[in-house]
């Protein structure tokens, strides 16, 4: 039965090559080649389970071979397009509390069809204390997820339900504008519980037994080494996938991705510093395609809240001003980075919007200012300095202070970042710079939750396109608190738990500015460094490709290969 | 005999509950566990739950009880870090890939650096020695990820002799795709070549400073007999003892041949079990090494005897 529906998948995709020598999305005529295979290197996926996503290696091939209510591409000025994919359509109601989604008819890859079940049973999985799933969180703001979920309630007792087999019906606490961004998630993507039940614990980790209903299906896998997706002949949007064939390769090596880059064996790279010269230079010579995408993401300094720190200081707001002020972000970024990232002068990077607005286009970046103006000022450094020590009642001689910089991985460029921290505090400011770099992640971690820190080099990757994302780390108990310094401000949380109940895009924009002043400027509970940049290099003959900002890095369904041979 | 070979087995079993003991341990007091790394940005409550799933929220005398009860019985314990391998099934799905890379490697390097150390034992102090004597030095002191980049790139991607990345697999697992294992075996193989040549060399150099290789060339033996029937022979105890021991750890790959070939092998859980403190998998691979390695050094014992008969093997009689 296998081989006999293997075959016709190959009868059909071989017919599928020859009527489709022009696609149906271009307006001028596009020559396809023979071969529509791609080439990508990947890490092994811990998990196939959708609700169990943990990294960017398990969203990016489970984005592809699994799907939600959405699906995210990027248009021509690489701005993310959610496009209705597992719903046609969906309305919320005045209140903005009910979400209605009206499900396509579409079938999983042994012919099931996709219920409003199947997503109730996904959203009722990942609230499952006894499961633990990284990304339980994101559920939280339906009615009594957070509750089930401390086990004060039952799961019926959980806001959503099939009210028909094509209509899903999700009920939220709040009013919260961004939901249905969050719901692209592949936490989120509907599950088949009969499936899960039949085959118990392997399940997970065991391709042969995952149903799938997304544009391509795990065809086979060589653990941690190899996996190939062919395309989903079943796909409800199958005209529009053109790819027969993606292996992603497990290459650990950059200098062999190069290799492999150069003799066209691999179609794309992330690319670390180390190559981008590289590349850049193919990319000059019209070899690659060099695609630069603002991540949703902020790196900062976080200074230690919890306790103040070894040094007792952290907890003073000039003093933590007078350590970011003395940064030079921009001579950062050319020397450590060779110029690819962007310097922060605020939490929110570019592109996350508040409703319709970026923004960033709303508020200046509140640290610009003071730092463009201060930043070789050491007298004005140093007096900021004093001041906050004599407030702390530590005197004001600046040789008798030390500060402590923890951090992990020993690659080179993180002794060159901690390094820099050093000269540059120790130069400027005249305190002693200890950087205290752990061997592995798991003494980093256990250094930084018993508090011998004064100071880490943390970031932060968004989980959904609003500022909340960012926001959410630095209220008081927030459950982010242990890692992100544990700042705690009053009037933060004020503005926080006001949140809670504003709708309006404008009134939330305004709070999210006041709590960016608050937070990065006013009490310097972070000292903001750089928002990444993701340099992507692509071969010229793949076309098509998009490359969101939220959930996958790439989404290769519509990619086709033209000008390869 | 028998003896010996019972009181060998009890040592063993003992060694190997101390050594498990002490990796247990020595895991339980390095900072941090299997899931630090992944709950570094989780919420507490979340991390809570996490714990509680994998069993790590109970007492360490707890786990150490459960996991000595598992060894017992020869059950390792599932992978925290990648669900659902043990230590057997990483064994079997990748043992056998590493032990083909390894008997490759080791074939080909120890075949020429036993040549390379006759004939620089033979040529002693003429240029052809010092040739070999540089060119081994050379040869162990440049790292294998510099050997296996610069092959890649030469044969791989500017002259497309051999593919860059890959080994063979399915049918072909054990003997076919010999393309792919070209560049890997090559890579390995120097510093088999260059520590076999320079062992078999010195102890060569030792044996025919004896005295009776002085009798036999006063016999009129030539000088080829000597080397065959005295030489050799004598000198081979050095390399005895290394060989099993090479033989043995093929199976544990290596970890850099693998992360520049793509090879899907042993040799990174080898390293990686230990750095994300993955209880399971490293009680395992160790116990297991352990024991291989145990009974290699009993196996080469009796070998001894085989090669050089004036070694005996003394038992319980006295």
């Amino acid at each position: 039965m296998r081989n006999a529906k293997k075959f016709l998948a190959a009868a059909l995709s071989g017919l599928m090559a020859v009527t489709m020598a022009v696609p149906a999305f271009a307006e001028e005529a596009v020559e396809m080649d023979e071969v529509q295979e791609l080439n990508l290197v990947f890490s092994d996926l811990a998990t196939l389970d959708v609700n169990d996503v943990r990294n960017a290696n398990e969203f990016q091939v489970l984005s592809q071979v699994q799907e939600g209510l959405f699906r995210v591409f990027t248009d021509e000025n690489g701005n993310d397009v959610i496009e209705n994919a597992g719903c046609e359509s969906y309305e919320v109601s005045e209140d903005g509390l009910t979400y209605t989604f009206h499900l396509r008819e579409m079938n999983w890859s042994d012919g099931v069809p996709v219920v409003a079940q199947h997503y109730v049973d996904s959203i009722k999985r990942l609230l499952d204390p006894e499961l633990a799933f990284s990304y339980s969180f994101m559920a939280y703001d339906i009615v009594n997820a957070e509750e089930y979920y401390d086990g004060k309630c039952t799961v019926d007792e959980i806001g959503v339900r099939a009210v028909d087999d094509y209509t899903l019906e999700i009920q939220l606490d709040a009013a919260i504008p961004f939901f249905d961004k969050k719901l692209t998630c592949v936490c989120f993507f509907p599950i088949r519980k009969d499936i899960i039940d039949q085959y118990g614990e392997d399940w997970a980790t065991d391709y042969t037994m995952q149903v799938y209903n997304g544009p391509f299906v795990i065809d086979s896998r060589i653990l941690e080494n190899e996996m190939v997706l062919v395309k989903n002949e079943n796909y409800w949007d199958a005209e529009n996938v053109y790819l027969d064939k993606v292996t992603l390769t497990e290459v650990p090596e950059e200098a062999t991705q190069s290799l492999l880059l150069e003799s066209q064996q691999l179609d794309m790279v992330t690319a670390s510093t180390d190559y981008v010269a590289k590349w850049q230079k193919m990319t000059n010579e019209g070899v690659l395609v060099n695609i630069s995408k603002a991540s949703p993401s902020c790196n900062y300094m976080v200074f230690n809240h919890h306790t103040g720190g070894l040094s007792g200081l952290m907890n003073n707001a000039k003093v933590c001003k007078a350590l970011s002020l003395a940064l030079d972000r921009e001579e950062m970024n050319e020397l450590i980075y060779s110029g690819i990232n962007v310097p922060a002068y605020g939490l929110i990077p570019a592109n996350m919007m508040v409703g319709e607005q970026e923004f960033r286009s709303l508020a200046e970046e509140p640290l610009y200012a003071d730092a463009m103006q201060y930043v070789n000022d050491t007298e004005y450094l140093q007096n900021l300095f004093k001041e906050g020590m004599a407030e702390e009642g530590m005197g004001d001689d600046l040789s008798s202070v030390t500060l402590t910089i923890i951090s992990s991985g020993n690659t080179t460029q993180t002794q060159a970042i901690q390094e820099y921290f050093k000269q540059t505090w120790e130069s400027k400011l005249g305190v002693t710079v200890v950087t205290n770099i752990c061997p592995d992640s798991s003494t980093f971690v256990t250094e930084r939750n018993e508090n011998r820190y004064d100071m880490v080099f943390m970031g932060w990757n968004g989980d959904y396109n609003d500022p909340m994302t960012f926001m959410e780390l630095f209220n008081t108990g927030s459950g982010y608190a242990k890692f992100m310094g544990g700042y705690s401000n009053e009037t933060y949380d004020e503005l926080f738990n006001a949140l809670a109940t504003i709708s309006d895009s404008e009134v939330r924009a305004e709070n999210y500015i006041q709590m960016e002043y608050n937070l990065v400027y006013e009490n310097a509970g972070i000292a903001p460094i750089y928002y990444k940049n993701t340099q992507i290099f692509v071969q010229s003959y793949v076309k098509n490709l998009s490359t969101p900002m939220f959930g996958t890095e790439f989404d290769f369904s519509r990619v086709y290969i033209s000008g390869k041979e | 005999m028998i003896k010996y070979t019972i009181r060998r087995f009890f040592v063993m079993l003992f060694t190997l509950f101390i050594i498990a003991t002490a990796t247990f341990f020595l895991l339980a007091a390095v900072p941090g566990d299997a899931l630090t790394a992944r709950t570094e940005r989780l919420q507490e409550k979340t991390v809570i739950n996490l714990y509680k799933k994998y069993g790590l929220d109970k007492p360490l005398m707890e786990r150490y009880l459960i996991t000595m009860k598992g060894l017992a019985v020869g059950d390792f314990g599932e992978s925290i870090v990648f669900e659902g391998q043990t230590v057997q099934s990483i064994i079997r799905d990748k043992g056998p890939i590493s032990a083909r890379l390894g008997l490759q490697t080791m074939t080909l390097g120890v075949g020429v650096g036993l040549i390379l150390g006759i004939i620089a034992a033979m040529k002693k102090g003429t240029w052809i020695d010092y040739a070999i004597v540089t060119l081994s030095i050379l040869l162990i002191s440049i790292p294998h990820l510099i050997f296996g980049m610069l092959l890649q790139k030469v044969f791989g991607a500017e002259l497309r002799w051999f593919p860059i990345i890959g080994w063979p697999k399915g049918k072909d697992l054990w003997f076919g795709g010999w393309e792919y294992t070209v560049l890997p075996t090559l890579t390995g193989c120097f510093s088999y070549i260059a520590s076999y040549a320079r062992l078999l060399k010195t102890s060569m150099l030792d044996v025919m400073n004896q005295d009776y290789i002085l009798t036999a060339e006063s016999k009129g033996l030539s000088r080829w007999q000597i080397i065959r029937r005295h030489v050799l022979r004598n000198s081979f105890i050095p390399v005895m003892t290394n060989l099993p021991m090479s033989v043995a750890m093929c199976i544990t790959g290596s970890f850099f041949i693998e992360s520049i070939f793509a090879i899907p092998g042993f040799g990174k859980y080898y390293v990686e079990a230990v750095s994300t403190r993955d209880v399971s998998i490293v009680m395992g691979q160790t116990v297991i090494i352990a024991a291989i390695y145990i009974v290699v050094v009993f196996l080469t014992d009796i070998l001894y005897t085989v090669i050089d008969p004036r070694i005996r093997i003394r038992g319980g009689k006295k």
